[in-house]
Parts: C-alpha cells; structure tokens; sequence
C-alpha cells in the first residue's frame, strides 16, 4: 500500500536517524521509500523544511508544497489551512540560507483547526519538533512502526490516494517536494 | 509458491541500479540548480548526457518486466527525456531563461525518478520472498562494509 507518512521526534538528531533508518529498510526491500523530506518547528512555531535550494524561487517552491503535504498529512481540514499557509509564508523564504520556512497547517492555526486535525489523523507537529515526512510503498505498516519505536518516534500515516482526492496540489505530484534520495544537510552530521 | 529465477534477481538488480543512477541525474541537476556562477553550465551539460544515457537504459530495461513494471518505466523514459531536452535547452540560454530551463529540467528528472522508484515498487511486491532474501543478503554486505570501513557513508551531502 502507498502511503504518506509522518514520523515525529523530540529533535533533529533523531529526525536524521528516522531518515536514515527508512532509507535502510528500503535498501533492505522491506518498503520502497519514493521520497523523504525532514521538517523542523522551532521555538518561535515556525516550520523549517531542510532544503539544498539556495534559489528562492526553489525554496519557496519547497515550503509551499511541503507546507501542502504536512496538512494534508493532518487530515481534510489541515489540507486547506496547510495549502494556504504554506503559500503565504512561502515569501518568507526569500534570503533564508537553508530553504523554506513555512507556516503550516494543523497546528499553527485556529484552535479549531487544530483539534479537527488532531481528531483525524492525530498528527501535530509541537514547538521544538522534527518530523521525517515520506512517501513509502509498505506491505505492512508494522515495520516502519517497530522500527521507527526504537528510535523514540510516533508514526502517522495517510493513503496516498487520499491525498491526492483533496484538490491542494493542482497538476503537481506531492511527492515531487520530497527528496527521492537520503538527502541529508551539512548541518546534521550523525 | 512462487519460484524465484536467476533471471528475476537480475530483472530486480538492474531496476536498483536504475533508480540509483536515476537519485544521481536528480541530485546533479539540483546542485546545480542550486548553484550560482560559472561551473552551472558544464554541469548541466554532464547532466543533459546523463539523462539521455539513463533514459536508454531505462529503455533497455523494459522486456522482461511485468505489465504494470513497464508502464512506470515508460513514463520514466518520457520523463527522462523532457529532462534532457530542458537541460540541452538552457545551455542555449543564458540569465533567467537558463535558470527557467534548469528547473523544468529538474522538475522532470525528479518526475523521472518517482516512476522508477514506483517500477521498483511494483517489482518488489511481485517478488516478496526474492526482495527479502536479496535484502537479507544486501543488509549483511552492508554490515560488513561499515565493519570495515566505519566512515562509509552512502547519504547525499551537498
């Protein structure tokens, strides 16, 4: 089954192990990992997405879909807030050195929204948190579950073909923010 | 239960590499996208050949495959050669149309990897019980490496 998944850590060091970890199962065939993208909300409740695009048209590019896929991974109604956030605060990007800081979604929105999202999906990104975000083909959910709970993270998911009914992305795939490799930046050696 | 051939793991090796070559043409092309100044142009020169080499390759792979395996792969040959043909075009360009051309470029590589790596998919759930074994096998070798070497590392730094 292909799914968009979630996985939520504490911090970034342990989002890069996630990250590793999945792109380990894929190479081990388990699941077949067709992209990743490692996110970031810090202190201020701002989200990060780590990005090699320097370009700002690229790095907004970056956070507006990203900023999409994270509410479409909330649920419905973080889908729309996620869409509109993202492409608001996508400008903000502009002169940031490490990609897109996107407002998003589920959780920086009204109080409402975001108990919506959390009844539907259960996914909320808390200050503080990083989250890898991955586009996988799984027999079973259980092994990116068991594997992902070693590593301290909670695991969320949504059918891919769900997400692509909700009508936020237009003509362009998801999937296409994500990285369709284990990019990792300079900034997170582990 | 399904009998597994010689043939099959060599159908499943050739689509792994593939797509390894495939993440390659797409983090070339967006390091260069992301770059600014002179040595852009010779790398999306290096690019444009890349694509058009793996868009043959790609081809190549295609008998042998299962029905649903040869449709992702034959949107990735179209992909990959939208790829190649945007990035010939930006080495005619200079500026903004350059720059234009390049993401056009990046944007169908990256098209072209996402059907590969969903060919891939497809041949994997056909073949579970290979898929393990190999992987099984792929994990040992890997152990074995890292044992050797501990600073081995296979993540794309920029």
């Amino acid at each position: 089954m292909r799914n968009y998944v979630a996985v939520v850590f504490n911090g970034p060091g342990t989002a890069y192990e996630g990250l590793r970890a999945l792109w380990e199962l894929d190479r081990a065939f388990e699941i077949t990992v067709h992209g990743t993208a490692v996110v970031h909300r810090d202190e201020l409740g701002q989200f990060q997405v780590d990005t090699k695009e320097t370009h700002p048209a690229l790095a907004t590019a970056v956070g507006v879909g990203i900023g999409a896929l994270l509410g479409a991974l909330a649920g419905p109604a973080g889908a729309a807030a996620g869409a509109a956030a993202g492409a608001a605060a996508g400008g903000a990007v502009l002169g940031a050195t490490t990609g897109g800081i996107i407002g998003l979604a589920a959780d920086a929105g009204r109080a409402d929204t975001r108990q919506e999202a959390a009844d539907e999906t259960g996914f909320v990104l808390g200050v503080g948190q990083s989250a890898v975000i991955a586009d996988v083909s799984e027999d079973s959910t259980a092994t990116i579950n068991a594997r992902m709970r070693k590593l301290g993270g909670t695991v969320y998911r949504r059918a891919v073909s769900d997400v692509k009914d909700e009508a936020w992305f237009d003509e362009y795939e998801p999937s296409y923010y994500l990285y369709p490799y284990d990019y990792m930046p300079p900034t997170y050696p582990i | 239960m399904l009998k597994h051939t010689k043939a099959d793991n060599k159908v499943n090796d050739a689509l792994d590499h593939i797509r390894a070559a495939a993440q390659e043409l797409h983090g070339a092309i967006s390091d260069a996208a992301a770059k600014r100044g002179g040595a852009v142009k010779a790398d999306v020169e290096a690019a444009s050949s890349k694509a058009k080499a793996l868009a043959n390759s790609v081809q190549d792979a295609i008998s042998g495959q299962n029905e649903a395996t040869k449709k992702h792969l034959a949107e990735a040959v179209t992909h990959l050669q939208a790829a190649q043909k945007h990035a010939a075009e930006s080495l005619k360009n200079s500026d903004q149309a350059f720059h234009t051309s390049v993401r056009q470029s990046l944007t169908s590589a990256r098209a072209a990897v996402q059907k590969v790596s969903e060919a891939v998919a497809t041949a994997r759930s056909a073949h579970p019980a290979l898929a393990t074994a190999v992987g099984i096998g792929a994990l040992l070798v890997a152990e074995a490496i890292v044992t050797k070497h501990p600073t081995a590392s296979t993540h794309h730094r920029e």
